[in-house]
């Protein structure tokens, strides 16, 4: 009885201190979401919606004319081209055999480890950042290929995945990198320094994660690790050896100068198909079910990319970025407390917003803070980038979550849920990147960048 | 034939138009890129416009695939509830879907022709056409989802089921 | 008008150091707010790139924006001729055609049903340079073998006039085009290489003074010409303060960019005078072989008159 009429009494202060009005829509609100929810609406059209619907509850409906030309601006972006083309190379290496001619040689490498495919992900991770700038483009095109891969060498579909989303964090953080050069440009920092500053953070991120996945092949008994899940040495090595080609392709026409990644990924579609002529395995009715998976990948993450626009554009108008960074100025604390309560904010901004539009609105206004006081400019960088690429990770809308469970066809909240001790993983390796800057300093400095 | 058959077949028809569109696009576009790459060391003077063709390719693809995506209910949803609660709560999830799609939609198709004719009478900045055509995509968009929104909420299951067999 | 508060939008962080388009809207504000009229602002591109603001503009929601002149040219003929080469010998020369001609009163003629109405500019800086990434340019012929980034037709063009190809490259990709050799260099005014950090990859300036590079500041026509007088009287005279303070800057600039550039490791390179010409006459006879050149009788007339000694008085 006591019990009730103390919830009773903070629900009369509660409402006391909101505005009813307010209170109402944020029920409104609720309730309509968890209707959508339970409904199975598909997520693009639960955040369309529900920004709609936010447009109207905060006085700014008028904004509502400017969607579709916010929508189309969103989408013109020349960095976008690449996604497609990789989701593309993903879908031909599948159907081709150069999926499997990988798989086999990364046996090879590390199949006698057990959880081996669990650390071939990561590897391949790595050596995908080292071709695309975006995480989103590696947990497409990797989501395509290990996934099933994994899952018929009997990992469950929730691991291979949440590995899958972990490991594509390695993205942006290994050179090249879009959201480092986005934050060159908005900080005024020089980007070649940021780009070697990388380098050591990711190769450490690849190295947590794969500690992380040996622990898990010991606790889920995963495959591998039994001797005959190492195929003979011969006629895999000349069997990959084309398919290797590819990214060995990709990777010296980005690092020389030759090509852009857009345009590393259309070659690769071209050498993907090569290969899998070669191996016997192209034909028309393959080519054509994989341009038909491309397009309805595609459409659905750039409809994605819309919708959270949208409501990306509603948190713009109403200040939220703004009043989140002012809260935290307000605290008042300094040198690495103060970097840590940062972490936590861009933590909670990846979680809401757009990655760019976190890094465009709030670092400017925070990082200057942290300079002030004494921290080293792409130090800084290095720990946003990788702190807001975590946001791609984590709910309610990490976009690489969402690519991931969309292309390995994975339950949503399974996969938050399975990727959490990974994510953990991640905050820890932020947490001792802040703590030691000379793990990300030492090689620039090394190389006279800084 | 009634209305509704009507517009479930018109939805059916138009989405196999929209996928073969798309796929269009997206050789287009790989083609386009592909052709900046042989150009910067083939010829001496590479074209300036093909990253712009491919860019509106990239665009038009990515919005007729959404549309294909939406059809085939490939789009990712938070939460798959079961056989037996599906069947329970048929209409009412039918109606809820449909007022989702229509609450993000129906503002984007409304707004969609003054938008476009905002951007008429500019021009690319290579191609050299008219930035009203490359946006059109946008009203096409939300008109098309419309229509399957619409032709979900008529149709039966046995509408359901059969075109989803008829053309997958 | 619905809304209390006045929406003004921008691309950019707020830097009044070395961002002259910011100096004018800090000084705009801050006279609205002496005004006491009421501004939501922002800055960063936070409302979109370039074009989608102006959209927000043509739709009369987003009342002031700060914008490249790419927003004019597609809607004003007028407008448009300032992307010709070499029109102007300073920017003292440009400023004055700005204020002293009709220049303004027909581009808004030709802006006025789109919404959209040009109420000032703000100066960047120092008229554009080149830049590199491999020697100094002391003269045309030692722009050979240079792959320079165009940023349209018209920059392709003029680097087609020194002998050159050029690249046309999107500004966002513009760092990794340097960074990899697929561009050399570029045409830009001073303070860009600064303001973007790309001063690792950047070593060397050629003052060859091509353009007036400026940010526009465009305000919605119907809101404009709705004003309650009071209201309109503060948005001029906050526009004249932005005009003022700009101007103010770019003088001072003139003899602090040079030493900017210079610590952040550029190499400002010497131009003789007849070089300079010579760079002038290439483009010049190049544009007129071509029939390129858009510029009318009456904007040359203009520009002849404020020329230095014109319209003194
Ligand atoms: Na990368
Ligand atoms: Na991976």
């Amino acid at each position: 009885m006591q019990h009730w009429g103390r919830n009773i009494f903070l629900w009369c202060f509660f409402l006391q201190c909101m505005e009813g009005v307010i209170l109402v829509r944020i029920l409104f609100i609720s309730c309509f979401l968890l209707l959508l929810v339970f409904a199975s609406v598909s997520i693009p059209y639960i955040t369309g919606s529900i920004a709609t619907i936010l447009f109207f509850f905060t006085g700014y409906e008028e904004f509502l004319a400017a969607l579709p030309k916010r929508i189309f601006s969103q989408l013109d972006v020349f960095a976008l081209m690449a996604m497609p083309l990789f989701i593309l190379v993903g879908e031909l290496m599948n159907r081709g055999g150069v999926t499997d001619a990988l798989i086999r040689f990364s046996q090879l490498l590390v199949g006698r480890f057990k959880g081996g495919l669990g650390h071939t992900n990561v590897m391949t991770s790595v050596f995908f950042a080292g071709i695309s700038g975006a995480a989103m483009a590696d947990a497409a095109a990797l989501s395509n290929t290990l996934v099933p891969a994994m899952r018929k060498q009997g990992y469950t579909s929730i691991y291979a995945a949440a590995i899958t989303a972990a490991s594509a964090i390695i993205g942006p953080i290994i050179p090249p990198s879009i959201i480092l050069i986005f934050y060159g440009a908005v900080m005024g920092v020089d980007v070649s320094a940021l780009f070697v500053a990388g380098i050591i953070p990711g190769l450490l991120l690849a190295i947590l994660l794969m500690a992380a996945n040996a622990f898990a092949a010991v606790r889920y008994d995963h495959p591998g690790g039994k001797k005959e899940d190492t195929p003979s040495f011969l006629p895999t090595i000349r069997r990959s050896f084309p398919s290797l080609m590819i990214p060995v392709i990709i990777m010296a026409g980005i690092m020389f100068g030759w090509m852009t990644p857009t345009e590393a990924a259309a070659v690769a579609v071209f050498a993907a198909l090569l290969i899998s002529y070669l191996y016997g395995q192209a034909n028309l009715t393959m080519i054509g079910e994989s341009l038909k998976k491309t397009i309805s990948i595609s459409g659905t993450i750039f409809l994605m990319i819309a919708a959270a626009s949208c409501i990306s554009f509603i948190a713009t108008l109403t200040m939220v970025p703004q009043i989140l960074s002012d809260f935290v100025i307000s605290i008042g604390v300094s040198g690495n407390k103060f970097l840590l309560l940062l972490m936590v904010l861009f933590l909670v901004m990846g979680m809401v917003a757009e990655t760019q539009i976190a890094l465009v609105l709030v670092a400017p206004l925070l990082v200057p803070i942290a300079i002030a006081q004494g921290a080293d400019p792409v130090h800084m960088g290095i720990i946003v980038c990788l702190n807001l690429s975590m946001g791609l990770i984590s709910p309610p809308l990490g976009g690489v979550l969402l690519v991931t469970s969309t292309v390995a066809k994975v339950n949503y909240w399974s996969l938050v849920r399975s990727v959490l001790p990974f994510f953990l993983l991640e905050v820890a390796l932020l947490v001792i990147l802040i703590l030691f800057p000379e793990l990300t300093l030492s090689l620039p400095r090394s190389l006279d960048l800084l | 034939m009634n209305l509704c058959r009507k517009i479930v077949v018109i939805s059916r028809y138009t989405n196999k138009y929209c996928e073969y569109g798309a796929v269009a696009f997206l050789v287009m576009m790989l083609l386009l890129v592909a052709l900046q790459v042989v150009a910067r060391y083939g010829f001496d003077e590479p074209p300036q416009w093909t990253e712009e063709g491919a860019r509106y390719c990239m665009i038009w693809m990515g919005l007729l695939g959404a549309t294909v995506s939406y059809y085939k209910r490939e789009d990712p949803v938070l939460f798959t509830p079961s056989e037996e609660f599906l069947v329970k709560w048929r209409v009412p999830i039918k109606l809820v879907e449909f007022l989702a799609v229509v609450v993000f939609v129906l503002p984007i198709m409304y707004y969609g022709p003054s938008f476009v004719m905002r951007q008429a009478g500019r021009m690319t900045d290579t191609l050299g056409i008219d930035v009203g055509y490359t946006v059109l995509i946008i009203p096409l968009f939300s008109i098309i989802i419309l229509v399957h929104a619409t032709a979900r909420l008529i149709s039966t299951d046995k509408d359901e089921a059969h075109y989803t067999k008829e053309f997958y | 008008e619905k809304r209390e508060e006045i929406l003004i939008s921008t691309s950019g962080n707020m830097d009044i150091s070395k961002n002259g388009g910011h100096v004018w809207i800090k000084a705009f504000m801050e006279s609205l707010k002496a005004s006491e009229i009421a501004v939501n602002f922002y800055p960063g591109s936070s409302l979109g790139k370039d074009n989608a603001r102006t959209d927000l503009v043509q739709l009369g929601i987003v009342q002031v924006n700060m914008t490249g002149p790419q927003e004019i040219n597609p809607y004003s003929s007028v407008f448009y001729q300032l992307k010709m080469p070499f029109l102007f010998d300073s920017d003292t020369h440009f400023r004055k055609f700005w204020e002293k001609t009709d220049f303004i009163k027909h581009v808004n003629e030709e802006l006025k049903d789109r919404n959209m109405r040009v109420v000032g500019y703000a100066s960047l800086g120092g008229m554009t340079g080149l830049f590199n990434t491999s020697h100094g340019i002391t003269k045309i012929e030692d722009l050979t073998g240079l792959r320079l980034r165009a940023l349209d037709s018209i920059q392709l063009a003029i680097i087609n006039s020194w002998g050159l190809q050029g690249t046309q490259v999107a500004w966002e990709e513009v760092a990794q085009a340097l960074e990899t050799g697929v561009v050399d260099g570029y045409i830009n005014p001073p303070l860009v290489p600064i303001m973007f950090g790309h001063t690792n990859q950047i070593k060397y300036f050629t003052d060859i003074r091509l353009g007036v590079s400026q940010r526009v500041i465009v305000v919605a026509a119907d809101w404009y010409q709705n004003l309650s007088r009071a209201r309109k009287e503060a948005v001029d005279k906050a526009v004249v303060a932005g005009q003022l303070e700009n101007a103010r800057w770019e003088r001072m600039m003139r003899t602090k960019e040079h030493r900017i550039l210079q610590e952040a490791g550029i190499m400002i390179v010497p131009l003789t005078k007849e070089e300079r010409q010579s760079f002038v006459d290439k483009t010049k006879a190049y544009f007129a072989q071509n029939q390129q050149s858009v510029v009318n009788n009456e904007v040359r007339d203009w520009i002849k008159d404020t020329r230095s000694g014109g319209m003194d008085k």
